[in-house]
């Protein structure tokens, strides 16, 4: 017996990603359903609006919960968002929280540390890091760290979800980044696989930093087409974007060719190889894009590997706002959302947290709860 | 509480007596109620459901109503009483759904969706989801007899691009 597509649709949006994946090899009719547009669109987690809206209503709850205007969100990533709750007499408070399930755990404050001349600024940047094991959340740690790393050395201070404590860490770099940027890590870092990775985009490197693995090392892997000549400051005339799909990190990379001519270039990181350009990044994808708007990457479909995502540059067209354009890889063809846009100045780099609705979690686990950590749930709203 | 009966006909020419509160669970039927465009004497003929599956959808909706009268007698009821209370729609689901084949599932979700009865549309999406979870693609050919209409070669292809969830 044979459903109609709208209601076989209706069941499997249900499923998270890794099982959509998988269930593509069931026949020629799933794997196109699967594959198409509609599904895409229909796709949203089991929740009746997109992740982002989810999410930034959700924000709002724990506000008015909180009875406090100031809750930012610092980052989000398989499934979980780090909040900023600091106030002014209290500062530094984090809490971890998965909208999905509404819930709520307050990391206890971090201790003070004393600046030193290899950390003159203290720690400004936050990000959140996961360990997942076959798409089960076991853990997290959230990181602090030093964007202008003065040294060798990493310095960031980190709490994790294992022993409930806060810690202070200095992690070697392999080498040194001949860098004539001033923060080097200025760029949102990508969770992958119990990795942090932050995109230098002025020395054209890769840092990447394994959090559950016993390794003081930090990897410096150079970026494709880095140029050999190291104090020679590229141009910015690109644009590039560390992405995650299909379980892996993609490095996506446009040139200024002039509109229809511009290059799209897509790598995937292969191996954590440092120096050697040849073992670490594979090509994937070079093909004219043939729009007749200038482009910035910015994300790939987590589970379709065609699916690209792409904002305007500022042109004549979007003076004042960045379109969305989602392209198909494969077929060619590409799409300009101008019902999603955003004021330019909005993003310098494009921050994780607009692109939510990218980013999904394989499964919805519970946050899993250090001990002297109370979980808090929301209560629902209708 | 009105105790208004419906007489509904399934399209086998089964005819089923119904509460009009638990007939309106289903969105078609209380919009028919609304235009008063049903007869007091006569039946609404449902010519897309067959008595079998009609008579599982009047067993959802009764249920379903005595759960709300609940609701509205005991309005004070404790944090606890709701969440016992819920646990018993839950298992009754659960046991509902339990003793059903797919291909009733189908027809019961084909049913739920022509009569627009948004909680059992859920109630059996959900299930036959939990059905696909966590199976591999062989498992689930088997579950909804379907052939695999795949070449070796494209079977390894796809295998391949999608590695990552076949850990």
């Amino acid at each position: 017996m044979d459903l109609p597509e709208s209601l076989m649709v209706m069941i499997l949006e249900r499923l998270h990603t890794r099982d959509i994946a998988r269930i593509k090899l069931v026949c020629k009719e799933w794997k196109s359903l699967l594959e198409s547009s509609y599904f895409r669109d229909v796709y949203k987690w089991g929740f009746t609006q997109s992740i982002g809206s989810c999410v930034s209503r959700f924000l709002d709850e724990v506000k008015a919960a909180n009875k406090t205007s100031q809750v930012g969100a610092l980052t989000s990533t398989d499934g979980l968002i780090l909040l900023d709750m600091s106030t002014i007499s209290e500062p530094d408070m984090y809490c971890v929280a998965n909208p999905m399930l509404r819930q709520l755990i307050n990391i206890p404050q971090p201790p003070p540390y004393s600046k030193t001349f290899w950390l003159p600024n203290g720690f400004q940047a936050t990000a959140l890091v996961t360990n997942k094991k076959q798409g089960d959340l076991l853990g997290y740690k959230v990181v602090r760290y030093d964007l202008s790393f003065f040294s060798y050395n990493l310095n960031l201070q980190m709490y994790s979800s294992d022993s409930g404590n806060w810690t202070c860490y200095a992690f070697r770099l392999e080498r040194l980044i001949y860098s004539l940027e001033n923060n080097p890590l200025s760029s949102n870092p990508i969770n992958l696989n119990g990795y942090l990775h932050w995109l230098c985009r002025e020395s054209q490197v890769l840092v990447a930093h394994s959090f559950y693995a016993s390794t003081g090392v930090c990897r410096v892997i150079d970026l494709p087409e880095r140029s050999a000549r190291f104090f020679e400051r590229p141009k910015k005339d690109y644009g590039e974007a560390l992405t995650i799909s299909c379980g892996a990190l993609m490095y996506m990379k446009t040139d200024s060719g002039r509109q229809p001519n511009q290059q799209l270039k897509i790598w995937r990181l292969k191996k954590y190889k440092s120096c050697s350009l040849k073992g670490s990044w594979k090509l994937l994808w070079d093909l004219t894009l043939g729009l007749c708007l200038a482009t910035e990457p910015v994300a790939m479909h987590p589970f379709v590997k065609e699916i690209i995502y792409l904002v305007t540059r500022q042109t004549d067209y979007s003076e004042r706002h960045a379109y969305l354009v989602s392209g198909n890889l494969h077929t060619k063809t590409v799409q300009l959302h101008e019902d999603w846009k955003q004021e330019h100045r909005d993003f310098g780099d494009y921050q994780s947290h607009l692109f939510n609705q990218f980013k999904l979690p394989q499964r919805i686990n519970s946050i899993p709860c250090p001990s002297g950590c109370t979980i808090f749930t929301l209560p629902d709203q209708h | 509480m009105s105790s208004n009966m419906i007489m509904l006909k399934s399209s086998d020419g089964a005819s089923f007596e119904i509460e009009e509160a638990a007939a309106r669970k289903s969105k078609i039927i209380a919009n028919m109620i609304e235009v008063e465009c049903v007869d007091e004497d006569k039946a609404i003929p449902l010519q897309n459901v067959t008595g079998n599956i009609l008579a599982l959808v009047i067993e959802y909706c009764n249920k379903h109503i005595v759960d709300d009268d609940d609701d509205v007698a005991t309005e004070e009821a404790s944090e606890e009483e709701e969440e016992a209370k819920k646990k018993k729609v839950d298992d009754w689901e659960a046991e509902f759904m339990n003793s059903m084949s797919l291909e009733t599932m189908f027809e019961l979700l084909l049913a739920a969706n022509y009569l627009n009865i948004k909680s059992l549309i859920d109630l059996v999406c959900q299930t036959i989801a939990n059905n696909i979870k966590d199976k591999t693609p062989e498992e689930v050919r088997k579950i909804f007899s379907i052939e695999n209409d795949f070449t070796p070669e494209e079977e390894e292809e796809i295998r391949k691009e999608n590695a990552w969830a076949f850990g």
